[in-house]
C-alpha cells in the first residue's frame, strides 16, 4: 500500500488530494494500517494531507466500537430460550434445569466457563448430550477454551499497549525533514522499490491453477464423506478440519490429485462445518469437487480401491490408474471397521498402506493417521514411488525412537558376533601342522599320566572323607 | 563402551522422573488441603486469612474465586471427615455475613448427612432434633427460592433429607433427578436405607432393584440399615425369615457385598444363637467351617435359549452385518451349524495359537493347536476348531492332524471369528467346554440388558477353559473354571455369603466368604 501511495505521489502530484481521498474511500476498512504506516514513513507532506480524513474516520470508528460493545453487552445478559429450544416447553424446562446444574457445578469449584461465555449454540449442544458426565466433559472443554481466549486477549492487549508506547516515543522524537527528492532517491522497502509486491491472491491463483490442471490430467482421489452419522459432534468437527487441511496440502503439492468429496450430505454437521472452514466451495471458480452422489456412480467399479486399515492386503505397487478412496472418518470413540464393512458391502477392492512393512512402531499411541497425512503420503508416493520417503509423513512420536532402534540393532549385532564368529583357537592348519612339529612325545605322555595320578588322589581323598 | 546395565539405569531414571512429575501434579491439585493443613485454625481470624490466601493464589487456573471458595473448603472437610473444622467454617461464614450460594448449600446438606449417617444407619437412632430442623428449614427455604432444582444439588439434598422425618419426599426428588440424569447408587442406597428404617420394606427393595437396572452399585448403607431395622423385631423366627429375604435378594442379583456388611451380618447372627464366621472355600468348593460343598448355578433351559438368540442377534449381526462378517458367510455358517451334532469342546484356534505371542513361526502355532486337539481327542471328545482361512497355510503335518481329528470352521481373513465361536459353543448345549483366554468383555457389552449380561457371565465363567501353557511332553495345562459359583447360596442348613475383601494379601483371591450355620 505504501508503494501504491508513493506511486501516486510521484506521478500525480497535481491531483494528489483527490486521489488520496479515493484510495481512502476504497480502503476504508484498513485505514488504520495506512495511518500507522504513514506515520512510520514520517513523510510530513503526506501525513498533513491525510490527517484530516483520518481524524474524521477515527470518530466514526469509535462510534462503531461503542455500538458493537453495547450489542455484546446485551447478549451477555440473557440467552433467548426460544432460539435454543424452538418454543418447545418441555425442552425449555430441561434447559433451565441444566443451566442451574452448570451454575451449581461452577459454584462447587468444577471447571465450568463463566455464564456469559456460553452462547446459544453451546446450550443446544449441551441439551443433546445424554448423560451428566458427558455434559461435564463438554463444559470442561469449553472452560479451557474460554481461558485460552482470555489469555489471547490479554496478550493482544499487551502488544497493543507496547505498540502505542512505541508510537508515542517515536512522535516525541524530532522529525527528520525529508524532501520529495530524497524520498524518491532512497531505494529500500517502504521507499522506492523496483519489485512488484506478490500478493496472496496471486499465489492462490497459482495453486488453484495447479488444481485445475489436475482436474484435466491428474489422478482422481475420492474422499468418502458418508460417515457423518457414525461420528460424534466433536469427531465431525475434527473431520471437517482435516478435510480443509488435506485440501490445502494437496494444493501445495507440485503434482496434486483431483480430489472428489463424495456422498456429501449438505445438511450434515460434517459438511456444514466444512463450509465454515472453506466458505467458497460453491463458487464456480473454486477448484473443489463436492458430490452428493456416490463414487460408484462416478467411476467404474474395477478402478476403485478402498483404502482401509482393517483389511489384510497392502498396496505393493502404487497404481497410477486406480481411483483410491479414503474414508472420511475420525474414529476416536467407535473403532468398528466401518470402511471395511462398506467396501465389503459394495464389493470394491480393498488395500491398506504398508505401514508395518516399512516402519518400526513405538508402543502406545496406535497406528491411526489423520486424513491429511494419508493424502500427503499418497501424493509423495505418486511422484517418487518410494515408500520410505513418502511414509515420512507419519508423525515421529508414533514411531520407535531412534536411540532405542539403534540400541536394539547394537544388541542384535553383538549377539550375532558372539553366535556366528567362533572364537579363535590355536589349531593345526595346512601351513602349520602341530602333530608334525616333533614335540617330545614322552614328556606329553608323562604329563597326562601325572594328571591321571592327581585325579585318582582326589577321588581317594573324597572316598576317605 | 557403555556398561551393560546402562539400559536399566536409563529406565530407572526415567521412571523416577515420572513419579516426581506425578507427585507434582497431585500436589498442585491439593492446594486447599495443603493450606488448611499447614495452618492452625482456632478462630474466625484464621479462617479469614486462609480464605484470603486461597483467593490470592495466582495461576490457580481460575479455579478459586469468591463464587466457589466456600464450597471447595467445605468439600475438603467432608472428604477428610473433619466435622469440627466444617462447623467452625460455617459459623465463620455466618459471622462474616457472607450469603451462601446454591453450591455451598448443597455441600452443607452433604456435610450434615456425613455427620449423622453413622448414628442413623448403624445405631438406628434418629437424627438430632436441632440438625433435623436445620435440614428441613433449609430445604423449605430453598424450594421457595428455586422451584426447579438441578441434579447435582438434588443429589446432595436427598441423603440429608432421608435422615429426617420427611424422608418420603426423597422418592419424588429421585424422579426429579431422572429428568436430567440418572442418580448415583449412593443416593438410591440412602433413600432405600431410610425406607428400611421407616418400615417400608417393599419400597426399598423396589428401589434397590432399580439401582441394578440402571447398572449402578448398591452401597453398603442400604444393607446395614436393613440389619439395624431387624433389631427392633422380637420374634426369632420373624428375624430369620427377614434375614433369608435379604440373602435371597443377594443371590438373585448375584451381588457381592462389602466386608463391613458381611462382618455386621456375622455379629448379628451370633446374637441369635447361630454361628457366623469368616471361612475359606477350597479348590473343590468345600467350606472349611461346615464341610458343605458349594453349589454351581447353571442356566435353565429357557434362559439358555434366550441367551442363544441374543448372541446371534446382538453379537453376530449387530447393526451392520458387514462390520463383522458378510451375509454369504453367515449363510454358510448357519448351514454348517445345522448339519452338525453337538460338540463337546469348542476351541478358539487363533487364540490358542497366539498364546505365546504372534511373533513365532507358524510351526509353533500349529503345534500348539495340535497339542490341545490331541489332548481332547484322547478323552474321546468331539472337537470343533474355529479359526480363519489363513490357518490353512500352516505346516501341513500339524494342520492335517487338526483337520483329521477335529471339525474345522474357518471364517474369512477379514471377518471376526469370536462371534462364531460363541455361537457354536452356546449352540452345542450347556455342557460344552469353550477353550479361549478371551474374556469376551466387548461381546458381553453388546448384550444390552443387565439380565443377559449376568446370564452370559454365569455361562462363560463355568464353561471356559483358559490355556496356561503346554508342557514339554505335549500335554496342555488349563485354568479350569471353579466348581462352584461365587454367589450367596444355601447349602443344607448353612448359608454362604461372598464379600469383597478390604485388604488383599498376595496370592489371595479378592473374595472372602461368610458361613452361617
Amino acid at each position: 500500500m505504501v508503494i501504491c501511495i508513493n506511486f501516486v505521489f510521484r506521478f500525480l502530484n497535481t491531483s494528489l488530494n483527490n486521489f488520496v481521498k479515493e484510495i481512502m474511500f476504497l480502503m476504508s476498512k484498513t485505514f488504520n494500517i495506512i495511518s500507522r504506516t504513514v506515520a512510520g514513513t514520517s513523510n510530513t507532506k503526506i501525513v498533513k494531507i491525510i490527517f484530516p480524513f483520518i481524524s474524521e474516520r477515527q470518530n466514526t470508528s469509535i462510534n462503531y466500537v461503542k455500538r458493537h460493545c453495547s450489542t455484546v453487552a446485551n447478549k451477555e445478559e440473557d440467552i433467548n430460550y426460544n432460539d435454543v429450544t424452538n418454543g418447545d416447553k418441555e425442552l425449555e424446562h430441561k434447559l433451565k434445569v441444566l443451566m442451574l446444574e452448570a451454575e451449581v457445578m461452577r459454584q462447587e469449584g468444577k471447571a465450568v466457563p463463566e455464564h456469559n461465555f456460553l452462547r446459544e449454540k453451546h446450550w443446544k449442544e449441551i441439551l443433546n448430550l445424554s448423560s451428566r458426565s458427558a455434559r461435564q466433559k463438554y463444559l470442561e472443554y469449553l472452560f479451557k477454551l474460554s481461558k485460552r481466549k482470555e489469555n489471547q486477549k490479554a496478550k493482544k492487549e499487551e502488544k497493543r499497549l507496547a505498540f502505542e508506547e512505541y508510537l508515542s516515543k517515536k512522535e516525541a522524537e524530532p522529525k527528520k525533514e525529508e524532501t520529495l527528492e530524497e524520498f524518491a532517491l532512497k531505494y529500500d522497502l517502504q521507499h522506492n522499490n523496483l519489485f512488484l509486491r506478490i500478493y496472496e491472491t496471486t499465489i492462490n491463483q497459482l495453486y488453484n491453477n495447479r488444481l485445475i490442471q489436475a482436474m484435466q490430467f491428474g489422478q482422481k482421489l475420492v474422499i468418502d464423506c458418508g460417515y457423518d452419522v457414525n461420528m460424534t459432534k466433536r469427531e465431525n468437527m475434527n473431520c471437517a478440519k482435516q478435510f480443509m487441511l488435506l485440501f490445502a496440502e494437496n494444493r501445495l503439492h507440485d503434482d496434486p490429485f483431483d480430489i472428489h468429496f463424495c456422498n456429501a450430505d449438505k445438511k450434515s454437521d460434517l459438511i456444514k462445518q466444512f463450509y465454515k472452514y472453506v466458505p467458497t466451495i460453491d463458487e464456480p471458480w473454486f477448484p473443489l469437487n463436492l458430490h452428493e452422489a456416490s463414487y460408484l456412480d462416478l467411476y467404474p467399479k474395477d478402478q476403485l480401491v478402498y483404502l482401509t486399515p482393517h483389511c489384510r492386503e497392502e498396496i505393493k505397487e502404487y497404481d497410477h490408474d486406480a481411483v483410491y478412496i479414503i474414508g472420511g472418518i475420525v474414529d476416536r470413540i467407535n473403532q468398528e471397521p466401518l470402511s471395511l464393512a462398506k467396501a465389503k458391502r459394495e464389493g470394491i477392492r480393498m488395500a491398506k498402506l504398508p505401514l508395518d512393512r516399512y516402519l518400526q512402531w513405538g508402543a502406545g499411541s496406535g497406528k491411526s493417521l489423520t486424513l491429511n497425512q494419508v493424502v500427503a503420503i499418497l501424493l509423495d508416493q505418486k511422484v517418487t514411488g518410494d515408500w520410505q520417503h513418502s511414509l515420512r509423513h507419519v508423525p515421529k512420536r508414533k514411531l520407535m525412537e531412534e536411540s532405542t532402534l539403534r540400541a536394539i540393532e547394537q544388541t542384535y549385532n553383538r549377539r550375532k558376533q558372539t553366535q556366528f564368529k567362533p572364537q579363535w583357537k590355536p589349531k593345526s592348519s595346512q601351513n602349520v601342522n602341530f602333530d608334525n612339529l616333533g614335540f617330545n612325545n614322552r614328556s606329553k605322555k608323562s604329563f597326562s599320566a601325572n594328571n591321571k595320578a592327581k585325579r585318582t588322589i582326589n577321588v581317594n581323598a573324597l572316598l576317605e572323607e | 563402551m557403555l556398561p551393560r546395565y546402562f539400559n536399566k539405569l536409563c529406565i530407572r531414571n526415567y521412571s523416577f522422573k515420572k513419579t516426581i512429575l506425578v507427585q507434582q501434579k497431585q500436589k498442585s491439585h491439593n492446594i486447599v488441603a495443603d493450606i488448611i493443613e499447614e495452618n492452625k485454625i482456632t478462630n474466625s481470624q484464621d479462617w479469614k486469612k486462609i480464605r484470603d490466601t486461597l483467593l490470592g493464589i495466582k495461576n490457580n487456573t481460575g479455579h478459586y474465586s469468591k463464587n466457589n471458595i466456600d464450597a471447595v473448603i467445605l468439600e475438603y472437610c467432608i472428604k477428610k471427615n473433619k466435622h469440627e473444622l466444617g462447623t467452625n467454617y460455617i459459623n465463620f461464614l455466618k459471622e462474616e455475613n457472607i450469603k451462601p450460594n446454591l453450591g455451598f448449600i448443597g455441600k452443607y446438606f452433604k456435610f450434615l448427612y456425613n455427620i449423622n449417617k453413622d448414628i442413623c444407619h448403624k445405631e438406628g437412632k434418629k437424627c438430632p432434633k436441632d440438625q433435623e430442623e436445620i435440614v428441613l428449614k433449609m430445604y423449605n427455604d430453598l424450594r421457595i427460592e428455586y422451584p426447579l432444582l438441578d441434579s447435582v444439588s438434588l443429589e446432595n439434598i436427598i441423603p440429608a433429607l432421608s435422615l429426617t422425618s420427611e424422608w418420603k419426599k426423597c422418592v419424588d426428588l429421585l424422579k426429579e433427578i431422572h429428568f436430567s440424569a440418572t442418580p448415583t447408587g449412593e443416593v438410591y442406597s440412602s433413600v432405600a436405607a431410610a425406607a428400611f428404617l421407616n418400615k417400608q420394606e417393599n419400597l426399598s427393595w423396589d428401589l434397590l432393584r432399580e439401582v441394578i437396572e440402571f447398572q449402578k452399585q448398591i452401597k453398603s448403607v442400604a444393607f446395614l440399615s436393613y440389619l439395624t431395622s431387624l433389631k427392633k423385631l422380637k420374634k426369632r423366627e420373624n428375624i430369620l425369615i427377614k434375614l433369608k429375604q435379604m440373602f435371597v435378594f443377594l443371590k438373585e442379583n448375584e451381588i457381592i457385598c462389602d466386608q463391613v456388611v458381611a462382618e455386621e451380618i456375622g455379629t448379628y447372627v451370633k446374637k441369635l444363637g447361630l454361628t457366623g464366621s469368616l471361612t475359606y472355600i477350597n479348590q473343590k468348593g468345600f467350606c472349611k467351617n461346615c464341610q458343605q460343598q458349594l453349589q454351581k448355578f447353571e442356566l435353565s433351559n429357557e434362559e439358555f435359549e434366550d441367551l442363544k438368540n441374543k448372541i446371534l442377534n446382538k453379537v453376530i449381526l449387530g447393526k451392520d452385518i458387514f462390520v463383522k462378517t458378510n451375509p454369504l458367510e453367515l449363510d454358510k455358517f448357519t448351514a454348517f451349524v445345522s448339519n452338525q451334532d453337538r460338540f463337546d469342546v469348542v476351541l478358539d484356534g487363533l487364540n490358542i495359537a497366539y498364546s505365546v505371542g504372534t511373533k513365532q513361526p507358524p510351526s509353533v502355532f500349529a503345534a500348539l493347536l495340535a497339542a490341545v486337539v490331541s489332548h481332547f481327542r484322547e478323552q474321546n471328545k468331539k472337537v470343533l476348531v474355529v479359526g480363519r482361512q489363513h490357518m490353512t497355510r500352516w505346516p501341513q503335518q500339524s494342520w492335517n492332524y487338526i483337520n483329521e481329528n477335529a471339525t474345522v470352521f474357518l471364517a474369512q481373513n477379514i471377518s471376526q471369528d469370536d462371534p462364531y465361536l460363541l455361537y457354536c459353543a452356546i449352540n452345542s448345549g450347556k455342557d460344552t467346554i469353550i477353550v479361549t483366554s478371551d474374556l469376551m468383555r466387548g461381546h458381553r457389552f453388546r448384550l444390552e440388558t443387565a439380565k443377559h449380561r449376568l446370564l452370559f457371565n454365569r455361562w462363560l465363567t463355568q464353561r471356559q477353559y483358559q490355556l496356561l501353557k503346554v508342557v514339554g511332553s505335549g500335554k496342555p495345562i488349563f485354568k479350569h473354571p471353579l466348581p462352584y459359583s461365587i454367589t450367596t447360596q444355601e447349602n443344607g442348613h448353612c448359608w454362604h455369603i461372598p464379600f469383597k475383601k478390604e485388604v488383599i494379601k498376595d496370592n489371595e483371591s479378592s473374595v472372602g466368604w461368610l458361613c452361617i450355620s
